[in-house]
């Protein structure tokens, strides 16, 4: 608010004291006696002119922006303007002038009038000037800059006031009184010159602007350097000499700097292309970097990269080919510009003779002047036209061969030294990306089989039986060890229809992880749906296998043993698929017998193998015996000597302990199996079923 | 660390395979490429002798159903030789003796070709 009130001010105090000043020309009061005093206030009134319009134009939005294109719009619309406007006015007010003495005089009064307003005019027009190039030489401000700026200004301005009181004109003539203002305007001469010389906003244009820039250059050069003797010369001097000096001054600025702009542009004309491309360069790889460091999916990252080196080296074709570590062959990407049937060609091998070159040597490719024999037995039927083409090999870190980069470009001797630099550059720059995206891959991938054996544990535990069934006349319990990886142990308990009967199935699914989660569902669903009904345990199993063996990986196999307890004719009937030996304490002797009827392991056999080596057992189960089921977790629980727990130890616990409860037996077995593995950890999920008749 | 290697000797049309020291599901597949490569040479006889085999898991056997299948369709074999009393009894427990041809010597398994 305050802003724009004094901006009003001081267009009021401008108009204002031109008035005045209109007023002094018109009485011709500048040129009367008393020691020319009048005169002196009617240049002081001029100077504090300059100044307002200085001031005013300044706080204008106008001329607060940096923008090259725009000061340079902004300078060539002042100097058009200044031509129509002074034009204009000679028509309308025909001026004319005397110019015998210095200053000019006049007493017409429409020559007043004239003075006036082209005074007026040439100061908007000269602040106008002087606040645009400001702009361009601030483009890139060094150490001095301000000093000089407004050095040659305070000089300018002293050398109007110094022309005004001495009334010398400014003819570089250095006699008599003119020593004093010629010497200020030297200085500031010098001053503008050294402004003059900063043009780097120049260095940054593209070569096409440049080159425009110059033909312009030359027209504001032809413009600037008749527009003072065209517009200014006489009728400013006749207004007021310190405007004048002023005008004068910021003209040899306005001048200085066209002209040195216009030389920097045709100096700089010839090296425009390489500039141009050595910042295409600068600014692509920092766009590289940049898309690397977000961008992790390579065929994104490949199609960028391509399509930068078409752009940046001006190749009319561009392709990638990354070396697929699983099948050690190269592969095709982001082709650009290449016709569909030309990418095929490719990827039938067009160029593996070239290839296989360079992954020996392991360093890029020049081909320059590709003659018509290397034409024809590289590009045989290529529809794209390849006159020179370059081959930069993709090196990782580890100096390992990650993939070839191509660029060819239809005319001859198309690639210089920079272009093989910089696509040597893209090349690292692809090799980082893929090494990038690689790593986190590989942590994605480690942290998804993490997550992957989590719910294949959670699914494996809550296959498993959550309570125990009541048993009468006999002791039941179990117990679950998980080892760090997920093992494939599976125990169940199924109630038959025969209430006296109950079914026990232990078993052991191969490999581990996911897949042996999902075949223990698997089993637990067959086993579930017929071991109920009054089905042998060989049958069960069987029809187990029968069931499981086509859907069973060919390596994996499920070990298994079912057992059919009756505790109304303490029984055993059971039968075992390559599962571990039942083991049985005799309370009757104290000895151990290990129940191994034969029969091979389920997915082993797809039938009749199978149904033929499985053998049943029948047991007849005493008081005080005791029966364990386990799984190899147990029997192969390893310590650090690699020795097995074996079935021996196991044992020889039960005859130390076979007249405890079952808790406290199994207790005491694990405790064993703790104290033999030590520090060498379970390697397998370890399972016991221990089953002891009590009544 | 328990290290596991195997060697292979050519003996006419048969091939013998030698694995030595731990054969447990992280060796497992050092002794799978060994085998892939007969077969993917068309060599389908194959002998295993385990004379230097120290210990063999359960998960070290599942090697031997993935390829006997392609074997014996191309008229081969896998049979065993020299299984010390603890391999063995691995080999026995999964009811491998009712699936594969076991034997005492190379020379009987060779001899059965």
């Amino acid at each position: 608010m305050t802003k724009k009130l004094t901006r009003h001010f001081l267009l009021i105090a401008i108009l204002g004291v031109m008035s005045v000043s209109f007023l002094f020309d018109w009485g011709g009061l500048k040129n009367l006696g008393l020691f020319n005093l009048l005169g002196y206030v009617h240049e002081g009134l001029s100077v504090l002119v300059i100044w307002l319009v200085y001031l005013y134009l300044k706080s204008l939005h106008l001329f607060n922006n940096k923008n090259v294109q725009y000061n340079l719009k902004l300078i060539v619309i002042n100097l058009i303007s200044v031509y129509v406007l002074v034009f204009a006015l000679k028509l309308i007010f025909q001026p004319q002038f005397v110019t015998i003495g210095f200053p000019p005089q006049t007493n017409d009064l429409k020559t007043i009038i004239y003075s006036n307003l082209v005074s007026l005019i040439g100061l908007f027009s000269m602040v106008g000037f002087i606040l645009a190039l400001r702009n361009l030489i601030f483009y890139k401000p060094k150490k001095n800059t301000r000093i000089y700026f407004y050095s040659s200004l305070f000089f300018l301005i002293l050398t109007a006031i110094l022309t005004s009181v001495l009334k010398a004109p400014l003819d570089l003539s250095f006699s008599g009184n003119g020593i004093y203002n010629n010497g200020t305007f030297v200085l500031t001469l010098i001053f503008l010159f050294l402004l003059s010389l900063r043009n780097s906003w120049i260095t940054y244009l593209s070569r096409k602007e440049k080159l425009y820039y110059t033909f312009i250059a030359i027209l504001i050069l032809w413009g600037v350097s008749y527009i003072f003797d065209y517009a200014y010369e006489l009728p400013v001097a006749y207004h007021s000499l310190a405007q004048a000096v002023f005008i004068n001054g910021s003209w040899f600025f306005l001048f200085f700097y066209t002209l040195t702009s216009l030389i920097y542009l045709m100096l700089q004309l010839p090296t425009a292309r390489i500039f141009e491309r050595k910042m295409q360069e600068v600014s692509s790889l920092q766009n590289l970097t940049r898309a690397i460091s977000v961008e992790m999916d390579t065929n994104k990252l490949t199609n960028l990269i391509t399509n930068m080196i078409i752009n940046v080296t001006g190749s009319h074709v561009s392709w990638i080919e990354l070396l697929n570590p699983h099948e050690n062959r190269l592969q095709v990407l982001a082709t650009k510009n290449l016709l569909l049937q030309d990418v095929s060609k490719l990827k039938n091998g067009a160029l593996k003779q070239l290839s296989t070159q360079i992954l020996n040597d392991k360093k890029t490719l020049v081909l320059n002047e590709l003659t018509t024999a290397q034409k024809n037995e590289y590009f045989q039927g290529f529809r794209s036209k390849i006159n020179s083409l370059v081959i930069t090999p993709i090196i990782g870190a580890q100096n390992q061969f990650l993939g070839l980069l191509y660029a060819g470009k239809s005319s001859v001797l198309g690639f210089d030294p920079d272009d093989v630099n910089l696509l040597e550059a893209f090349a690292n720059q692809v090799a980082i990306a893929l090494e990038n995206a690689d790593l986190l891959q590989k942590s994605f991938e480690r942290e998804r089989l993490e997550k992957e054996l989590q719910i294949a544990r959670e699914v494996q535990m809550r296959l498993l039986p959550q309570t125990l069934p009541q048993l009468k006349a006999y002791q039941l319990t179990t117990e679950t060890i998980t080892a760090y990886e997920v093992g494939g142990d599976y125990f169940d308990f199924i109630p038959r229809t025969d209430a006296n009967q109950l079914g026990i199935v232990i078993g052991d699914v191969s490999g581990k992880g996911t897949s042996a989660a999902f075949y223990m569902a698997e089993v637990k669903g067959i086993i579930q749906s017929i071991a109920r009904q009054n089905h042998s345990p060989a049958e069960i199993l069987g029809y187990t296998n029968k069931v499981l063996a086509t859907s069973l990986e060919k390596k994996s196999f499920i070990t298994l043993t079912f057992a059919i307890l009756d505790s109304q004719r303490h029984q055993l009937k059971f039968a075992r698929a390559g599962h571990c030996p039942l083991v049985h304490f005799k309370a009757k002797n104290g000895q151990i017998i290990y129940h191994q009827p034969a029969g091979i392991a389920v997915g082993l056999d797809r039938g009749q193998i199978f149904k033929d080596s499985l053998q049943e057992h029948l047991i007849d189960i005493d008081l005080g015996d005791v029966l364990v089921f386990y799984t190899d977790g147990l029997s192969e629980a390893m310590n650090g000597k690699l020795d097995e727990y074996t079935e021996v130890r196991l044992a020889d616990i039960l005859k130390q302990f076979a007249d405890q409860p079952v808790e406290i037996i199994k207790k005491r077995l694990i405790e064993d199996v703790f104290k033999f593995v030590g520090d060498h950890h379970l390697h397998d999920d370890l399972t016991l079923i221990l089953l002891k008749r009590i009544e | 660390m328990k290290g596991f290697q195997v060697k292979r000797l050519d003996k006419n049309d048969v091939s013998v395979l030698y694995p030595a020291g731990f054969l447990d599901a992280h060796t497992v597949p050092q002794f799978e490429s060994a085998l892939s490569e007969l077969v993917e040479n068309g060599r389908y006889k194959i002998v295993v002798n385990f004379k230097d085999l120290d210990y063999i898991s359960s998960a070290g056997l599942g090697v031997f159903m993935g390829f006997i299948e392609e074997v014996r369709n191309n008229g081969g074999d896998i049979k065993l030789c020299n299984l010390s009393d603890r391999v063995y009894k691995v080999f026995d427990l999964l009811g491998f003796p009712a699936l594969f041809e076991i034997y005492n010597q190379e020379a009987e398994a060779l001899e059965k070709f």
